[in-house]
């Protein structure tokens, strides 16, 4: 019995001896990270589809580290820095998750999956009725994507690091993952991680930023219409995706996966296909979330997230989204100024396109303030456009940051 | 830095240039949208009135009726009616008339604009009877309204 080596017998232990204290800790601090995110979840402080999996891989993956064969730490779920084939063809057969990784993951294809849900779940039709002031403000909401490039740049990243981290600022989480997977693969966990936590915060964060921003007054304001809202029917929707998905693939081929799929879930939506739509509205958006929850929390094994940069990133993208929430709010004063007092410029948050959370955050404050005033259309309206003018971005990220 | 910076603002041009583009393109299927509705129901309310016009047609020749080619031949007022117009006050002008300064109190009725020769005449007819009634009643000295 004194022969048995207990660190080997119990390996999760025994890694934590081999790989040094810098390593322990930061697996403790993770496993500790893991259980809050699962706590956050089940109370839906966060979003729980997405947390839940989360925090339960991100202590499965830092418990269950493990000494392998050529005696370096390892694990049996997935190797996510892999990219020789032969090592992948090998890898694939052993680690469980390593196949759901490589072919839905790393190309991209499960934040397609999860665009094409949330295309899905748009109305274009809040974004016909008012297409300039919606698109104004999605614009206004880019502001944290575009300042958090320089800034990031002049902390120390490179531009394609840059970049990919200025993405969270449009607060997309399939888009931060496509532009880092294109841009920075080495930092695309980190940086996906981070602004997957970020966005999860926006439902509690920005009430805050708009209420010290826009006093009670202004927050209270009920918009008047001389004319009733148009309704557009299917085909007009069906023909605003598909002239839309042509001119953005046009436009930007690089970023065509994403315009694809978005524009797919509203034809889907449009054209009637009822079993599809409630295919893709349904188990596809849920299970690509479940499952992008489940993949990002095993791929926070500590030895990854253990970069320099961490820290850097961490600020960064809490930086971006402020900076998006801000340039919104300032694109629903212009828009309050535009249209001489009759606009409520709490709108103007809803620009950042996290749908349908800050479009529902919007009408939340208005309603505290103003139970009859109605603003969830124009709020949608701003919300989608956030989408397009976040996809749009991307192409122009993907395409012109390596020509700088 | 600079060149960065300066960098970031073109492309952050760049960006509200296309999102207006986009913008432009989304308020012309709007309009499109718009105008289709528009002609679409026009074209359905056209194609209701060339159903009632041909079933008018059929109903007039089997009941052995003028046809409306016939009708336009008689010169038909009653779109005329129909506007409001009454042809036969057209040249009816009050002593003292003239463009544009009024010749006081009208002495003329809704009755006399608005409805043509033979509904006018039915109604006097009608008022005459109803006039009449109420006079003989009124000699009636026992009469249950009083």
């Amino acid at each position: 019995m004194e022969n048995i080596d207990f660190l080997g017998l119990f390996q999760g232990f025994g890694t934590m001896v081999a790989g040094g204290w810098l390593l322990a800790a930061a697996r403790i601090f993770l496993i500790f990270l893991g259980g809050l995110l699962v706590y956050l979840g089940w109370k839906n402080v966060l979003e729980p589809m997405v947390m839940i999996p989360m925090g339960l891989g991100m202590i499965a993956i830092n418990c269950g580290t493990l000494i392998m064969p050529g005696g370096t730490l390892g694990n049996l779920f997935l190797d996510p820095m892999l990219s020789d084939t032969d090592e992948l063809m090998n890898v694939m057969q052993i680690d469980f998750l390593q196949p759901v990784y490589t072919l839905t993951f790393s190309n991209g294809l499960i934040a397609c999956f999860v665009f094409m849900g949330i295309g899905t779940l748009l109305d274009v039709g809040y974004l016909l009725q008012k297409p300039f002031a919606s698109l104004f403000l999605a614009l206004c909401a880019e502001l944290g994507t575009f300042l958090t490039l320089p800034i990031a740049s002049a902390i120390g990243l490179n531009l394609e690091e840059s970049a990919s981290v200025a993405m969270v600022g449009g607060a997309d989480g399939p888009m931060v993952l496509f532009t880092s997977l294109v841009l920075a693969k080495h930092l695309f966990v980190p940086i996906t991680v981070v602004a997957y936590l970020y966005l999860g915060l926006t439902y509690g964060g920005y009430p805050y930023l708009v209420k010290l921003l826009i006093p009670k007054r202004l927050r209270a304001i009920k918009m008047t219409t001389k004319k009733a809202p148009k309704t557009y029917d299917a085909k007009v929707k069906l023909a605003f995706s598909v002239i839309l998905c042509a001119v953005l693939c046009f436009l930007f081929p690089v970023a065509s996966p994403l315009f694809f799929s978005l524009f797919l879930g509203v034809a889907i939506r449009e054209s009637g296909m009822k079993h599809i739509y409630d295919f893709v509205s349904g188990p596809l958006l849920y299970g690509s979330t479940f499952m992008l929850g489940l993949l990002l929390g095993v791929l926070c094994d500590a030895k990854l997230l253990l970069d320099p940069k961490i820290l850097k990133l961490l600020v960064l993208g809490i930086a971006a989204l402020l900076l998006s929430g801000i340039g919104g709010i300032i694109g629903g004063y212009v828009m309050y100024f535009i249209k001489k007092g009759n606009y409520n410029p709490v709108i103007g948050i809803a620009a950042v396109s996290c749908v349908p959370t800050t479009a529902k955050v919007a009408q939340k404050l208005v309603s505290k303030e103003n139970p009859d005033s109605f603003i969830l259309g124009d709020a949608l309206g701003a919300n989608i456009s956030g989408v397009i003018t976040s996809a749009i971005i991307t192409g122009i990220y993907i395409t012109l940051i390596p020509y700088l | 830095m600079l060149s960065l910076f300066i960098s970031t603002l073109e492309m952050m041009g760049l960006t509200f240039v296309i999102g207006l583009f986009v913008a432009g393109v989304i308020k012309g299927i709007a309009f499109w949208a718009d105008s289709l509705e528009y002609h679409h129901s026009h074209a359905a309310e056209l194609a209701q009135f060339n159903k009632i016009n041909k079933l008018r047609v059929k109903l007039g020749e089997l009941l052995g009726l003028v046809s409306p080619e016939g009708t336009e031949q008689l010169d038909d007022e009653r779109e005329d009616f129909a506007r409001g117009e009454n042809p036969d006050l057209a040249n009816m002008r009050p002593e003292g008339y003239y463009h544009g300064v009024s010749h006081g109190i009208s002495q003329l009725n809704l009755i006399d604009y608005y409805y043509p020769h033979d509904s006018h005449f039915m109604h006097l007819k009608k008022k005459g009877q109803i006039m009449k009634k109420r006079n003989s009643n009124k000699n009636k000295s026992l009469s249950p309204e009083e």
